[in-house]
């Protein structure tokens, strides 16, 4: 049995308290396949590779079945509100 | 005759087959073969350029009046006629973008001649390796992108603008006459082999694989652990960061995991050596950077330049 969206996004939930989180299935249903949005204080203060780190470790049970993983946003909160009032503005 | 004229023409306008009938029926003494062959589209590397030539040099008769109506009748809607373009240049530091889009393309050299007329699955890429295989030939360039990028259509698109510029000046750009191989010959960089660990499974290993990891990231100043090779990688992901590789001008190693023979055990080995759980793996001078979803950032950011600048020549 393949992984779940709502697993995966259980997961990061529970260790990551993401303020904002998108889990998309890629994989047309199988369960190998990923995107994945995420803003959470845990990435305060840390470059890009080590929030997809982070991520990467919060995961490493489920990416022992899943295919392709990929972190297409790791933001801190402020910077995804940022983003956000920009994309707001822009719309 | 006009009626035997028409038929061809509404042949022609919904994609039908080149038929050399409908130009020797509309030109009266003309007689140019169009041959459009050896359309290839299988490269899943960088430079996509098609592989396309035009048959026969054609001396084409010059023709009053009729030319226009038939550059008319022929125009495909969607793509601009090539004199309608812009020409953008490419002289300078060569940082220009362009559109990671399929379409069609024209470059043109120092003298504003044309030389080529491609068509590209991704026009920034082939625009790239055009100018650093062809620097002295490459002054400028016009590009449409084409949205239905269907096979057909690029094709369309490419004759319109080869058909424009021969009823113009009454030949072929010397690029795409046939035989000439100058623009879709690969240069060496792409015939640059991968990196094997080991020379085969018949010799026994002395040290850790772990510590041939090293050697590979610690010698080469960047390098890259995908799936598949330099000109045929087997993974969406690891074509993404080639691409990447190449459209930055990076000098890189390839090493590929899935090469069993060559590299028994690296797809795992790899993913413990950097504490990373995917491949592609990109590691700069050393050290590891990242894979696909990182590089894509690193260009949306621009911090790609200043790592490979970092890297320098070797």
């Amino acid at each position: 049995m393949g992984v779940t969206k709502e697993s995966v996004e259980a997961t990061l939930t529970q260790k990551l308290q993401p303020t904002y989180l998108k889990v998309i299935d890629t994989s047309g249903g199988c369960g190998a396949s990923f995107d994945v949005e995420i803003a959470t204080a845990a990435f305060v203060g840390k470059r890009m590779l080590e929030r997809h780190r982070v991520v990467n470790t919060a995961l490493t049970e489920e990416i022992k079945d899943i295919h392709a993983l990929s972190i297409r946003k790791a933001l801190t909160p402020e910077q995804w509100e940022e983003q956000n009032a920009k994309t707001t503005a822009a719309a | 005759m006009a009626t035997a004229a028409a038929a061809s023409w509404t042949a022609v306008r919904a994609g039908g087959p080149w038929a050399a009938s409908c130009l020797s029926r509309a030109g009266g003494s003309r007689s140019v073969s169009w041959n459009s062959c050896g359309v290839s589209l299988c490269g899943v590397e960088s430079r996509r350029a098609l592989q396309l030539a035009v048959g026969g040099s054609s001396k084409s008769s010059r023709r009053s009046g009729k030319g226009d109506r038939f550059a008319r009748l022929c125009c495909v809607a969607g793509v601009q006629k090539l004199g309608e373009v812009d020409a953008v240049d490419l002289s300078s530091d060569g940082s220009k973008e362009f559109p990671a889009a399929p379409g069609v393309y024209a470059i043109y050299d120092k003298e504003g001649k044309l030389q080529y007329v491609g068509i590209s699955r991704r026009v920034s890429s082939s625009i790239q390796s055009h100018l650093q295989d062809l620097p002295e030939l490459c002054a400028s360039v016009k590009v449409n992108v084409v949205d239905a990028a269907d096979k057909t259509a690029l094709t369309e698109a490419w004759r319109e603008w080869v058909q424009e510029y021969v009823e113009v000046t009454g030949e072929v750009p010397p690029g795409n006459v046939q035989g000439n191989t100058t623009w879709t010959a690969r240069k060496q960089r792409a015939a640059k082999p991968e990196l094997k660990l080991t020379p085969g499974p018949h010799v026994t290993l002395t040290i850790p694989l772990v510590e041939l990891i090293d050697q590979v990231v610690k010698g080469c100043t960047v390098v890259a652990f995908v799936k598949g090779t330099r000109t045929a990688p087997q993974c969406g992901f690891s074509h993404r960061v080639l691409t990447i590789l190449n459209e930055n001008g990076a000098d890189y190693e390839v090493v590929n995991v899935l090469d069993d023979h060559h590299n028994p055990g690296l797809r795992e080995a790899i993913k413990e050596y950097s504490q990373w759980p995917t491949i592609p793996q990109v590691y700069v001078k050393g050290e590891f950077v990242g894979g696909a979803d990182i590089l894509d950032e690193m260009v949306q950011s621009g911090e790609i330049k200043s790592l490979f600048q970092k890297s320098g020549p070797k």
